[in-house]
């Protein structure tokens, strides 16, 4: 088990903890969300760990797609701009489809999808862009937007998928025979910051939450 | 061969960092615009509440100016008319019926009086000698002696002392707008006013009556007169809320919380 995953399950724990002040806004989803994340992790561990390095792709390709819906579900909630939401709706649709396109015609069920997570992470990062952009807007200039709790999770979304571009897109080279132990160790290094960034954003989310109740 | 894989391993490790630093460089773009923006709009709101500040308070100079110079002329030319014509009536009264003549007398002598009191209600002068606590109780007495009012003036020693003399006249024009709306609307008969202390701070000051009463929704809906307004454009002057409770056939009471750190100085 990897510092990255003691983060999730802290992260996991934390939203538990401010489940009351969730419960009044749609953060609330997160827990069951990242329960998901959790337990994927931890059936992914399991399956490569115990059942003799059997592979765990087909697990981590459909987490990626739900992953993703999950993400620009929140944007659409979080977003105020009509056409924002119309666009993060329909990202959702053509993120499943290419998923499946994926799938059947390009990368195929014996490799992890990194065409898919190259397409989502452009997007989310797109996304934290245009959610940036609605709070410069002048009728948002009075809030504060430090005190947001999604603020937080786009602070950790866009360095999380800004971060892993470079890593994600070269991953089938790293995997080549000839620098794959290299590239695992490289890999995992990048992606365990990452993910502690990615999770320490969603904790300091959760306890804005909590604060903001306590505020009002 | 292993320094070329050593080579592109740095590279995409620098790479990914360099991609991590463009996201933390963006968020911190965004903070500070977004500080500075925030920033900006509060100095010109400022401004803003300045300027009108600035233009109340000449609005009121000049209203108070307006208002001494009538009670100069009330004071020293039509009063001083009447007063004449009083002493000319006692000349010509050997010549009148007396029943006619009392009845004028009295008539003429009730004008002056009532001039008198409308001289000194609008000079501020007067005001500023006697201080904002006599002038509240020489209001409720002059409702008072019109004999349609039972008053009632509660204050502690010292109250209002606070209160300096540009806001103290702010304050009293405030509550003569609130006096003037009870005789004219509320068909009252009883008018007290409360001073409470609210520790060092601030100071409560309750005008209530027995009248009518009426529907404070529409103070939310802004169809108020322009008596009501004033009255909220003042208090905003002197850093004063005003908060009204009113309900059908039970009275209204205005409550004007008067803050030791008022904005007009």
């Amino acid at each position: 088990m990897s510092i990255a995953f003691f983060f999730e399950a802290l992260c996991l724990v934390v939203s538990i903890y401010c489940f009351k002040a969730l419960k009044a806004t749609k953060m609330v989803y997160f827990i069951p969300f990242l329960l998901l994340t959790v337990l994927v992790e931890f059936i992914g561990f399991l399956s490569i760990s115990i059942k003799d390095k059997q592979q765990n792709y087909w697990l981590y390709n459909i987490f990626t797609a739900v992953e993703f819906v999950f993400y620009a579900y929140m944007f659409s909630i979080n977003f105020k701009l009509p056409l924002l939401r119309k666009f993060s709706y329909a990202f959702m649709a053509i993120l499943v489809l290419f998923s499946v396109f994926n799938y059947q015609f390009l990368q195929g069920p014996d490799h992890f999808h990194t065409y898919t997570l190259l397409f989502g992470s452009f997007f989310i990062v797109f996304f934290c862009c245009c959610y940036f952009y609605e709070w410069v807007l002048p009728e948002q200039i009075n809030q504060n937007l430090v005190k947001q709790p999604f603020f937080w999770i786009c602070v950790g979304l866009l360095l999380f998928y800004l971060g892993s571009v470079i890593i994600n897109a070269l991953y089938e080279y790293l995997r080549s025979s000839d620098m794959d132990k290299e590239g695992r160790r490289i890999y995992s290094f990048i992606n365990r910051s990452l993910n502690v960034i990615l999770y320490s954003s969603f904790i300091t989310s959760f306890l804005i939450c909590k604060n903001n109740k306590k505020a009002y | 061969m292993q320094k070329q894989q050593e080579g592109i391993l740095i590279t995409i490790v620098v790479a990914s960092v360099f991609f991590l630093l463009i996201g933390i460089f963006l968020l911190i773009l965004i903070f500070f615009f977004l500080r500075r923006q925030r920033k900006y709009k509060m100095e010109k709101e400022e401004m803003k509440n300045r300027f009108e500040q600035t233009l109340l308070k000449t609005q009121l100079e000049i209203q108070e100016h307006t208002f001494n110079y009538i009670s100069q002329e009330i004071h020293d030319n039509i009063g001083q008319i009447l007063s004449l014509v009083r002493i000319n009536l006692n000349v010509l009264a050997e010549n009148l019926p007396d029943v006619h003549f009392e009845k004028t007398d009295e008539l003429l002598g009730k004008v002056i009086r009532d001039l008198r009191t409308l001289s000194h209600n609008l000079n501020s002068n007067r005001l500023q000698e006697i201080g904002i606590v006599e002038g509240l109780k020489s209001l409720l007495q002059q409702l008072e002696k019109t004999g349609k009012f039972s008053t009632e003036f509660i204050a502690p020693a010292s109250s209002l002392s606070f209160v300096n003399k540009d806001n103290s006249l702010i304050l009293y024009r405030m509550v003569q707008e609130v006096l003037n709306n009870i005789i004219k609307h509320a068909h009252a008969n009883k008018i007290v006013i409360v001073v409470e202390p609210q520790g060092q701070q601030s100071h409560l000051l309750k005008i209530s009556d027995n009248g009518r009463g009426f529907d404070t929704s529409k103070l939310q809906e802004n169809k108020t007169g322009i008596g009501l307004q004033n009255i909220f454009t003042r208090a905003k002057m002197i850093n004063s809320s005003v908060s009204i409770k009113s309900s059908e056939q039970e009275g209204t009471t205005i409550v004007f919380e008067i803050n030791n750190q008022p904005l007009l100085k």
